[in-house]
């Protein structure tokens, strides 16, 4: 039986949690993520910007009134990816 | 939760867990204070409307009608600015889809009625439109007090013939109090019990 490799990117305990996340609604921003997964504001940082670089995901930073709101969208490639993943995984747990 | 590999199983717990926690989470989009704006304000505007036709017979009060977009729109301008949503769901983009579709329709109608001279029954299309919206709403969200208030609504609408003109401005205000305004406050409280 063939084993597909999994995405060293999505591989990783937080990365998945935020694509498992942003798979399932249009858009979330950084507190909701952040109340989600129970991370720190600085490594959530770092991974939606590791993400974001991959095109996995597009991040849009506005204003609401004068709060900073950053706002969270897988992108096509995200999905795909993300679906890869899932399918791989797939093909270990079916051996 | 920081950065480490983790493995199969762990993967797909993950996933599920992470899922399951964004639909638990996830708001609802203040669906009933929209329900409320747009219920009160044209509850309000059709008694202004009401009353001043039947204290003065001047048909230039149905003018007022017009004041439903406008106010409406404002008070939404207002509720969007103040609030922070969190996170946006395909549901709630379909459901704009559906408002802004009706929306633009409700408002061409009269335009289209009083500029072409065309004798259209606006008052009775414009609620069967609405209530459409309102029954597409319930069955979306999957409300059932929301889309049995719009079946409800829609049958009522298509009785306002059946009623002289007065008689039907009074029928419409009822169909928003009973569609738009009672399932508006039942949707705040499951918001807020939430």
């Amino acid at each position: 039986m063939n084993f597909k490799e999994l995405d060293p990117l999505l591989h990783s305990e937080l990365r998945l949690a935020i694509i498992s996340i942003l798979i399932s609604v249009e858009s979330a921003d950084f507190n909701f993520i952040k109340e989600t997964t129970g991370a720190t504001n600085g490594n959530i940082s770092v991974q939606i910007e590791k993400l974001r670089a991959a095109d996995y995901i597009e991040v849009e930073k506005r204003f609401k009134g004068k709060k900073p709101q950053t706002i969270c969208k897988i992108t096509e490639k995200g999905v795909d990816a993300f679906e890869q993943y899932v399918e791989a995984l797939k093909s270990y747990i079916e051996k | 939760m920081e950065e480490r590999n983790l493995n199969n199983n762990e993967s797909l717990e993950l996933i599920a867990q992470m899922i399951m926690a964004t639909k638990t989470k996830l708001e609802r989009g203040g669906g009933g204070s929209i329900f409320l704006i747009w219920g009160y304000t044209t509850l309000l505007t059709a008694i202004v409307v009401y009353a001043g036709l039947a204290l003065t017979g001047n048909p230039m009060y149905s003018w007022i009608w017009f004041a439903i977009p406008i106010v409406g729109s404002l008070l939404m301008l207002l509720f969007k600015r103040k609030r922070t949503k969190r996170v946006t769901t395909y549901i709630d983009r379909v459901i704009s889809y559906v408002w802004t579709v009706i929306g633009c329709i409700a408002c061409l109608i009269p335009i289209v009625s009083i500029f072409l001279d065309y004798r259209f029954p606006i008052i009775t299309v414009i609620g069967i439109l609405i209530m459409i919206g309102v029954t597409l709403t319930g069955l979306i969200i999957e409300f059932k007090a929301l889309w049995i208030c719009g079946i409800l609504g829609i049958a009522l609408s298509l009785c306002m013939p059946f009623f002289s003109g007065m008689n039907q401005i009074i029928i419409f205000a009822a169909i928003f109090v009973i569609c738009m305004i009672i399932p508006g406050h039942i949707l705040k409280c499951k918001e807020k019990r939430r």
